[in-house]
Protein backbone atom coordinates (compact mmCIF):
# COMPACT_ATOMS: atom_id res chain seq x y z
CA UNK A 1 0.00 0.00 0.00
CA UNK A 2 2.91 2.31 0.65
CA UNK A 3 4.20 4.70 -1.95
CA UNK A 4 1.20 4.68 -4.30
CA UNK A 5 1.69 8.32 -5.12
CA UNK A 6 5.42 7.83 -5.61
CA UNK A 7 4.79 4.91 -7.98
CA UNK A 8 2.29 6.98 -9.94
CA UNK A 9 4.53 10.05 -10.14
CA UNK A 10 7.54 8.02 -11.20
CA UNK A 11 6.27 7.58 -14.76
CA UNK A 12 5.39 11.22 -15.29
CA UNK A 13 8.85 12.81 -15.18
CA UNK A 14 11.55 10.87 -13.32
CA UNK A 15 11.14 7.76 -15.49
CA UNK A 16 9.00 9.10 -18.29
CA UNK A 17 8.84 6.16 -20.72
CA UNK A 18 9.36 8.25 -23.86
CA UNK A 19 11.53 11.15 -22.73
CA UNK A 20 13.63 9.34 -20.09
CA UNK A 21 13.58 5.59 -20.74
CA UNK A 22 13.31 6.17 -24.51
CA UNK A 23 10.93 3.21 -24.86
CA UNK A 24 8.01 2.91 -27.27
CA UNK A 25 9.78 4.97 -29.90
CA UNK A 26 7.93 3.37 -32.79
CA UNK A 27 4.48 4.83 -32.04
CA UNK A 28 5.99 7.94 -30.45
CA UNK A 29 7.72 8.88 -33.70
CA UNK A 30 5.12 7.60 -36.14
CA UNK A 31 1.76 8.83 -34.88
CA UNK A 32 2.83 12.13 -33.30
CA UNK A 33 1.86 14.18 -36.34
CA UNK A 34 -1.23 15.73 -34.78
CA UNK A 35 -2.29 16.38 -31.19
CA UNK A 36 -5.41 14.23 -31.33
CA UNK A 37 -3.44 11.26 -32.71
CA UNK A 38 -1.01 11.53 -29.82
CA UNK A 39 -3.87 11.82 -27.34
CA UNK A 40 -5.80 8.75 -28.52
CA UNK A 41 -2.65 6.66 -28.90
CA UNK A 42 -1.88 7.61 -25.30
CA UNK A 43 -5.37 6.67 -24.11
CA UNK A 44 -5.01 3.25 -25.75
CA UNK A 45 -1.65 2.73 -24.03
CA UNK A 46 -2.96 3.88 -20.63
CA UNK A 47 -5.77 1.34 -20.85
CA UNK A 48 -3.54 -1.54 -21.93
CA UNK A 49 -0.77 -0.72 -19.45
CA UNK A 50 -3.07 -0.30 -16.46
CA UNK A 51 -5.12 -3.36 -17.37
CA UNK A 52 -2.15 -5.63 -17.95
CA UNK A 53 -0.33 -4.36 -14.83
CA UNK A 54 -3.46 -5.02 -12.77
CA UNK A 55 -4.01 -8.52 -14.10
CA UNK A 56 -0.38 -9.57 -14.05
CA UNK A 57 -0.01 -8.38 -10.49
CA UNK A 58 -3.16 -10.33 -9.54
CA UNK A 59 -1.97 -13.61 -11.04
CA UNK A 60 1.73 -13.16 -10.29
CA UNK A 61 1.70 -15.92 -7.68
CA UNK A 62 0.05 -18.30 -10.13
CA UNK A 63 2.40 -17.86 -13.10
CA UNK A 64 5.46 -20.16 -13.08
CA UNK A 65 8.49 -17.97 -13.71
CA UNK A 66 9.70 -20.13 -16.61
CA UNK A 67 6.63 -19.37 -18.75
CA UNK A 68 6.05 -15.85 -17.46
CA UNK A 69 6.91 -14.06 -20.71
CA UNK A 70 4.38 -15.99 -22.85
CA UNK A 71 1.80 -15.46 -20.10
CA UNK A 72 2.48 -11.71 -20.04
CA UNK A 73 2.23 -11.51 -23.81
CA UNK A 74 -1.11 -13.32 -23.86
CA UNK A 75 -2.51 -10.97 -21.21
CA UNK A 76 -1.17 -7.89 -23.01
CA UNK A 77 -2.38 -9.08 -26.41
CA UNK A 78 -5.86 -9.64 -24.99
CA UNK A 79 -6.08 -6.06 -23.75
CA UNK A 80 -4.67 -4.71 -27.00
CA UNK A 81 -7.15 -6.66 -29.11
CA UNK A 82 -9.99 -5.42 -26.93
CA UNK A 83 -8.82 -1.81 -27.43
CA UNK A 84 -8.40 -2.35 -31.16
CA UNK A 85 -11.93 -3.75 -31.55
CA UNK A 86 -13.44 -1.02 -29.38
CA UNK A 87 -11.70 1.76 -31.31
CA UNK A 88 -12.75 0.17 -34.60
CA UNK A 89 -16.36 0.16 -33.42
CA UNK A 90 -16.64 3.56 -31.77
CA UNK A 91 -13.76 5.73 -33.06
CA UNK A 92 -13.46 4.47 -36.65
CA UNK A 93 -11.67 7.55 -37.99
CA UNK A 94 -9.04 7.52 -35.27
CA UNK A 95 -8.70 3.76 -35.72
CA UNK A 96 -7.98 4.36 -39.39
CA UNK A 97 -5.34 7.03 -38.63
CA UNK A 98 -3.55 5.07 -35.90
CA UNK A 99 -3.80 1.96 -38.09
CA UNK A 100 -1.17 -0.65 -37.35
CA UNK A 101 0.15 1.18 -34.27
CA UNK A 102 -2.73 0.06 -32.06
CA UNK A 103 -2.14 -3.70 -32.64
CA UNK A 104 1.59 -3.00 -32.30
CA UNK A 105 1.08 -1.96 -28.66
CA UNK A 106 1.49 -5.71 -28.00
CA UNK A 107 5.19 -5.48 -28.76
CA UNK A 108 5.61 -2.04 -27.19
CA UNK A 109 8.53 -2.43 -24.82
CA UNK A 110 6.98 -0.11 -22.21
CA UNK A 111 4.19 -2.58 -21.53
CA UNK A 112 6.33 -5.70 -21.29
CA UNK A 113 8.99 -3.84 -19.33
CA UNK A 114 6.49 -2.69 -16.71
CA UNK A 115 4.96 -6.17 -16.51
CA UNK A 116 8.35 -7.80 -16.03
CA UNK A 117 10.07 -5.18 -13.89
CA UNK A 118 7.18 -3.92 -11.80
CA UNK A 119 3.76 -5.59 -11.94
CA UNK A 120 5.04 -9.13 -11.52
CA UNK A 121 6.66 -8.31 -8.19
CA UNK A 122 4.43 -5.68 -6.55
CA UNK A 123 0.97 -5.55 -4.94
CA UNK A 124 -2.02 -4.83 -7.15
CA UNK A 125 -2.60 -1.20 -6.18
CA UNK A 126 1.04 -0.26 -6.74
CA UNK A 127 0.96 -1.99 -10.11
CA UNK A 128 -2.14 -0.01 -11.11
CA UNK A 129 -0.56 3.25 -9.92
CA UNK A 130 2.54 2.46 -11.95
CA UNK A 131 0.46 1.62 -15.04
CA UNK A 132 -1.52 4.84 -14.79
CA UNK A 133 1.59 6.95 -14.21
CA UNK A 134 3.61 5.36 -17.00
CA UNK A 135 0.65 5.53 -19.37
CA UNK A 136 0.02 9.16 -18.53
CA UNK A 137 3.71 9.95 -18.94
CA UNK A 138 3.64 8.33 -22.37
CA UNK A 139 0.49 10.28 -23.29
CA UNK A 140 1.86 13.63 -22.11
CA UNK A 141 5.14 13.12 -23.96
CA UNK A 142 3.28 12.18 -27.16
CA UNK A 143 0.96 15.16 -26.81
CA UNK A 144 3.83 17.61 -26.36
CA UNK A 145 5.74 16.20 -29.34
CA UNK A 146 2.65 16.01 -31.55
CA UNK A 147 1.41 19.49 -30.62
CA UNK A 148 4.79 21.01 -31.55
CA UNK A 149 4.88 19.06 -34.82
CA UNK A 150 1.31 19.93 -35.74
CA UNK A 151 1.75 23.66 -35.03
CA UNK A 152 5.05 23.98 -36.90
CA UNK A 153 4.13 21.57 -39.67
CA UNK A 154 0.60 22.72 -40.47
CA UNK A 155 0.40 26.16 -38.85
CA UNK A 156 -2.62 25.12 -36.84
CA UNK A 157 -3.79 22.95 -33.96
CA UNK A 158 -6.94 20.87 -34.35
CA UNK A 159 -8.79 19.63 -31.27
CA UNK A 160 -11.87 17.48 -31.84
CA UNK A 161 -12.21 18.80 -35.39
CA UNK A 162 -12.01 22.46 -34.28
CA UNK A 163 -9.02 24.45 -35.54
CA UNK A 164 -7.71 26.56 -32.65
CA UNK A 165 -6.04 29.19 -34.81
CA UNK A 166 -8.81 29.74 -37.34
CA UNK A 167 -7.22 30.11 -40.73
CA UNK A 168 -3.80 29.20 -39.38
CA UNK A 169 -0.83 30.99 -37.85
CA UNK A 170 0.87 33.72 -39.87
CA UNK A 171 3.89 31.75 -41.03
CA UNK A 172 4.67 29.31 -43.77
CA UNK A 173 4.31 25.82 -42.23
CA UNK A 174 7.48 23.74 -42.37
CA UNK A 175 6.13 20.52 -43.85
CA UNK A 176 9.22 18.62 -42.72
CA UNK A 177 7.88 18.79 -39.15
CA UNK A 178 4.99 16.42 -39.92
CA UNK A 179 7.29 14.14 -41.92
CA UNK A 180 9.55 11.56 -40.21
CA UNK A 181 12.61 13.88 -39.80
CA UNK A 182 10.43 16.31 -37.84
CA UNK A 183 9.63 13.52 -35.38
CA UNK A 184 13.30 12.92 -34.58
CA UNK A 185 14.09 16.63 -34.31
CA UNK A 186 11.14 17.33 -31.99
CA UNK A 187 11.69 14.27 -29.84
CA UNK A 188 15.39 15.04 -29.43
CA UNK A 189 14.64 18.60 -28.37
CA UNK A 190 11.93 17.40 -25.98
CA UNK A 191 14.35 14.98 -24.29
CA UNK A 192 16.91 17.78 -23.99
CA UNK A 193 14.32 20.21 -22.62
CA UNK A 194 13.17 17.76 -19.95
CA UNK A 195 16.75 17.06 -18.90
CA UNK A 196 17.47 20.77 -18.66
CA UNK A 197 14.31 21.55 -16.68
CA UNK A 198 14.84 18.76 -14.15
CA UNK A 199 18.47 19.56 -13.39
CA UNK A 200 19.33 20.72 -9.92
CA UNK A 201 19.06 24.51 -9.85
CA UNK A 202 22.72 24.89 -8.89
CA UNK A 203 23.71 22.92 -11.99
CA UNK A 204 21.57 24.92 -14.38
CA UNK A 205 24.46 27.04 -15.60
CA UNK A 206 25.70 25.49 -18.82
CA UNK A 207 29.00 23.70 -18.54
CA UNK A 208 28.81 23.40 -14.79
CA UNK A 209 31.23 20.73 -13.49
CA UNK A 210 28.81 19.79 -10.73
CA UNK A 211 26.44 18.32 -13.28
CA UNK A 212 29.01 16.01 -14.78
CA UNK A 213 29.87 14.46 -11.42
CA UNK A 214 26.23 14.20 -10.37
CA UNK B 1 8.78 -33.73 -13.95
CA UNK B 2 5.82 -31.99 -12.38
CA UNK B 3 6.69 -28.88 -14.37
CA UNK B 4 6.24 -30.80 -17.60
CA UNK B 5 2.53 -30.81 -16.89
CA UNK B 6 2.19 -27.67 -14.86
CA UNK B 7 3.78 -25.17 -17.27
CA UNK B 8 1.65 -25.97 -20.35
CA UNK B 9 -1.47 -26.28 -18.20
CA UNK B 10 -1.05 -22.82 -16.70
CA UNK B 11 -0.34 -21.31 -20.09
CA UNK B 12 -3.30 -23.12 -21.66
CA UNK B 13 -5.58 -21.91 -18.90
CA UNK B 14 -4.49 -18.30 -19.39
CA UNK B 15 -4.97 -18.61 -23.15
CA UNK B 16 -8.43 -20.08 -22.67
CA UNK B 17 -9.49 -17.23 -20.41
CA UNK B 18 -8.06 -14.72 -22.91
CA UNK B 19 -9.93 -16.35 -25.79
CA UNK B 20 -13.15 -16.30 -23.81
CA UNK B 21 -12.73 -12.62 -22.97
CA UNK B 22 -12.03 -11.70 -26.57
CA UNK B 23 -15.07 -13.61 -27.79
CA UNK B 24 -17.15 -11.51 -25.43
CA UNK B 25 -15.55 -8.22 -26.60
CA UNK B 26 -16.00 -9.31 -30.21
CA UNK B 27 -19.71 -9.89 -29.56
CA UNK B 28 -20.03 -6.46 -27.98
CA UNK B 29 -18.33 -4.58 -30.81
CA UNK B 30 -19.05 -6.79 -33.84
CA UNK B 31 -22.43 -5.26 -34.65
CA UNK B 32 -21.08 -1.69 -34.48
CA UNK B 33 -18.06 -2.54 -36.64
CA UNK B 34 -20.20 -4.21 -39.29
CA UNK B 35 -22.71 -1.36 -39.26
CA UNK B 36 -19.87 1.13 -39.79
CA UNK B 37 -18.44 -0.85 -42.67
CA UNK B 38 -21.86 -1.21 -44.30
CA UNK B 39 -22.52 2.50 -43.82
CA UNK B 40 -19.19 3.46 -45.38
CA UNK B 41 -19.87 1.15 -48.34
CA UNK B 42 -23.40 2.50 -48.84
CA UNK B 43 -22.13 6.10 -48.73
CA UNK B 44 -19.46 5.34 -51.35
CA UNK B 45 -22.00 3.54 -53.56
CA UNK B 46 -24.38 6.50 -53.36
CA UNK B 47 -21.60 8.81 -54.58
CA UNK B 48 -20.93 6.51 -57.54
CA UNK B 49 -24.61 6.17 -58.49
CA UNK B 50 -26.62 9.01 -56.92
CA UNK B 51 -29.86 7.97 -58.63
CA UNK B 52 -30.15 4.71 -56.70
CA UNK B 53 -31.67 4.51 -53.25
CA UNK B 54 -30.86 0.86 -52.65
CA UNK B 55 -28.07 -1.49 -53.69
CA UNK B 56 -28.18 -5.24 -54.26
CA UNK B 57 -24.92 -7.14 -54.15
CA UNK B 58 -24.37 -9.00 -57.41
CA UNK B 59 -20.66 -9.75 -56.93
CA UNK B 60 -21.43 -13.48 -57.11
CA UNK B 61 -22.03 -13.17 -60.87
CA UNK B 62 -18.57 -11.72 -61.56
CA UNK B 63 -16.49 -14.94 -61.71
CA UNK B 64 -18.68 -16.12 -64.62
CA UNK B 65 -17.36 -13.21 -66.74
CA UNK B 66 -13.98 -14.84 -66.98
CA UNK B 67 -10.39 -14.07 -66.19
CA UNK B 68 -10.29 -10.79 -68.15
CA UNK B 69 -12.51 -9.26 -65.48
CA UNK B 70 -10.66 -10.48 -62.43
CA UNK B 71 -9.80 -6.88 -61.42
CA UNK B 72 -13.51 -6.22 -60.99
CA UNK B 73 -14.07 -7.60 -57.54
CA UNK B 74 -17.48 -6.28 -56.53
CA UNK B 75 -20.69 -5.40 -58.36
CA UNK B 76 -23.86 -3.78 -57.06
CA UNK B 77 -27.14 -3.19 -58.78
CA UNK B 78 -28.63 0.21 -58.00
CA UNK B 79 -32.40 0.25 -57.53
CA UNK B 80 -34.84 3.12 -57.12
CA UNK B 81 -38.62 2.69 -56.77
CA UNK B 82 -38.32 -0.96 -57.70
CA UNK B 83 -36.55 -0.44 -61.01
CA UNK B 84 -32.89 -0.82 -61.88
CA UNK B 85 -31.17 2.52 -62.41
CA UNK B 86 -27.63 1.25 -63.00
CA UNK B 87 -24.73 -0.64 -61.57
CA UNK B 88 -21.66 0.12 -59.49
CA UNK B 89 -18.41 -1.79 -59.94
CA UNK B 90 -15.48 -1.88 -57.57
CA UNK B 91 -12.30 -2.26 -59.59
CA UNK B 92 -8.73 -2.64 -58.32
CA UNK B 93 -6.34 -1.87 -61.15
CA UNK B 94 -2.54 -1.95 -60.92
CA UNK B 95 -1.17 1.58 -60.44
CA UNK B 96 2.32 2.94 -59.94
CA UNK B 97 2.77 1.34 -56.52
CA UNK B 98 0.12 -1.23 -55.70
CA UNK B 99 -3.51 -1.24 -56.69
CA UNK B 100 -5.69 1.78 -57.27
CA UNK B 101 -9.22 1.14 -55.96
CA UNK B 102 -11.96 2.70 -58.03
CA UNK B 103 -15.75 2.67 -57.81
CA UNK B 104 -17.45 3.14 -61.19
CA UNK B 105 -21.17 3.89 -61.29
CA UNK B 106 -22.86 3.22 -64.63
CA UNK B 107 -26.44 4.22 -65.44
CA UNK B 108 -28.88 2.19 -67.55
CA UNK B 109 -27.80 3.95 -70.78
CA UNK B 110 -24.32 2.52 -70.28
CA UNK B 111 -22.66 5.82 -69.41
CA UNK B 112 -20.62 6.58 -66.35
CA UNK B 113 -22.74 8.26 -63.66
CA UNK B 114 -19.78 9.00 -61.42
CA UNK B 115 -16.33 7.65 -60.78
CA UNK B 116 -14.76 7.63 -57.35
CA UNK B 117 -11.15 6.80 -56.53
CA UNK B 118 -11.33 5.02 -53.17
CA UNK B 119 -7.66 4.46 -52.55
CA UNK B 120 -4.49 5.68 -54.20
CA UNK B 121 -2.24 4.99 -51.24
CA UNK B 122 0.59 3.53 -53.32
CA UNK B 123 0.77 6.39 -55.81
CA UNK B 124 3.41 9.11 -55.66
CA UNK B 125 2.36 11.88 -53.26
CA UNK B 126 1.66 15.10 -55.12
CA UNK B 127 1.68 13.50 -58.58
CA UNK B 128 -0.09 10.15 -58.72
CA UNK B 129 -2.39 11.13 -55.88
CA UNK B 130 -3.84 13.82 -58.16
CA UNK B 131 -6.18 11.11 -59.44
CA UNK B 132 -8.14 11.66 -56.22
CA UNK B 133 -8.80 15.32 -57.11
CA UNK B 134 -12.40 16.14 -58.04
CA UNK B 135 -11.66 17.54 -61.52
CA UNK B 136 -10.00 14.32 -62.59
CA UNK B 137 -12.79 12.09 -61.33
CA UNK B 138 -15.62 14.36 -62.50
CA UNK B 139 -14.49 14.37 -66.12
CA UNK B 140 -15.51 10.71 -66.44
CA UNK B 141 -19.19 11.46 -65.75
CA UNK B 142 -21.41 11.09 -68.82
CA UNK B 143 -18.74 9.26 -70.84
CA UNK B 144 -18.89 5.69 -71.97
CA UNK B 145 -20.53 5.42 -75.41
CA UNK B 146 -17.28 4.14 -76.85
CA UNK B 147 -14.16 2.91 -75.02
CA UNK B 148 -12.57 5.74 -73.08
CA UNK B 149 -9.22 7.22 -73.98
CA UNK B 150 -7.22 10.28 -73.02
CA UNK B 151 -6.95 13.21 -75.44
CA UNK B 152 -6.03 16.86 -75.61
CA UNK B 153 -9.07 18.40 -77.29
CA UNK B 154 -11.99 20.08 -75.55
CA UNK B 155 -14.37 17.63 -73.90
CA UNK B 156 -11.79 14.87 -74.00
CA UNK B 157 -10.45 13.14 -70.92
CA UNK B 158 -7.35 14.89 -69.61
CA UNK B 159 -4.39 12.82 -68.49
CA UNK B 160 -2.27 14.09 -65.57
CA UNK B 161 1.23 15.29 -66.38
CA UNK B 162 3.77 13.26 -64.45
CA UNK B 163 1.20 10.71 -63.35
CA UNK B 164 0.46 8.86 -66.57
CA UNK B 165 0.53 5.41 -64.98
CA UNK B 166 -1.85 6.33 -62.17
CA UNK B 167 -4.25 8.09 -64.55
CA UNK B 168 -4.14 5.20 -67.04
CA UNK B 169 -4.94 2.77 -64.25
CA UNK B 170 -8.15 4.68 -63.52
CA UNK B 171 -8.98 4.81 -67.23
CA UNK B 172 -8.41 1.07 -67.65
CA UNK B 173 -10.58 0.34 -64.59
CA UNK B 174 -13.35 2.54 -65.99
CA UNK B 175 -13.22 0.73 -69.33
CA UNK B 176 -13.23 -2.63 -67.59
CA UNK B 177 -16.30 -1.62 -65.60
CA UNK B 178 -18.08 -0.47 -68.78
CA UNK B 179 -17.33 -3.81 -70.44
CA UNK B 180 -18.45 -5.74 -67.40
CA UNK B 181 -21.69 -3.75 -67.46
CA UNK B 182 -22.34 -4.73 -71.09
CA UNK B 183 -21.47 -8.35 -70.46
CA UNK B 184 -23.84 -8.55 -67.52
CA UNK B 185 -26.65 -6.92 -69.49
CA UNK B 186 -26.29 -9.34 -72.38
CA UNK B 187 -26.67 -12.29 -70.10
Amino acid sequence: MRGLWADFKNGLVAENPVLRLVLGMCPALAVSTALMNGFWMGVAVIFVLTGSNLLISLIRGFIPSRVRIPCFIVVIATFVTAVDLTMNAFLPEMHHILGIFVPLIVVNCIILARAEAFASRRPVLNAVADGLGMGLGFTLALMVVSAVREILGTGNLVINGVALFGKGLPFDPAKVMVLPPGAFITLGLAVAALNYLTRKPSARRLGSREEVRA
Amino acid sequence: MRDLLRLPLVLALICAVAAGTLTWVRDLTGAAIEARAAEALAAALRVALPEASQFNDRSAELPALGDAFRNVHEAYEGVHDGRTVGMVFAVAGPGYGGNVEVLVGIDVSGRIAALKVLSAAGETAGLGTKITEPWFQEQFAGKGEKPLEFGTGPGQLQVITGATISARSVLASANLALQAFKELQER
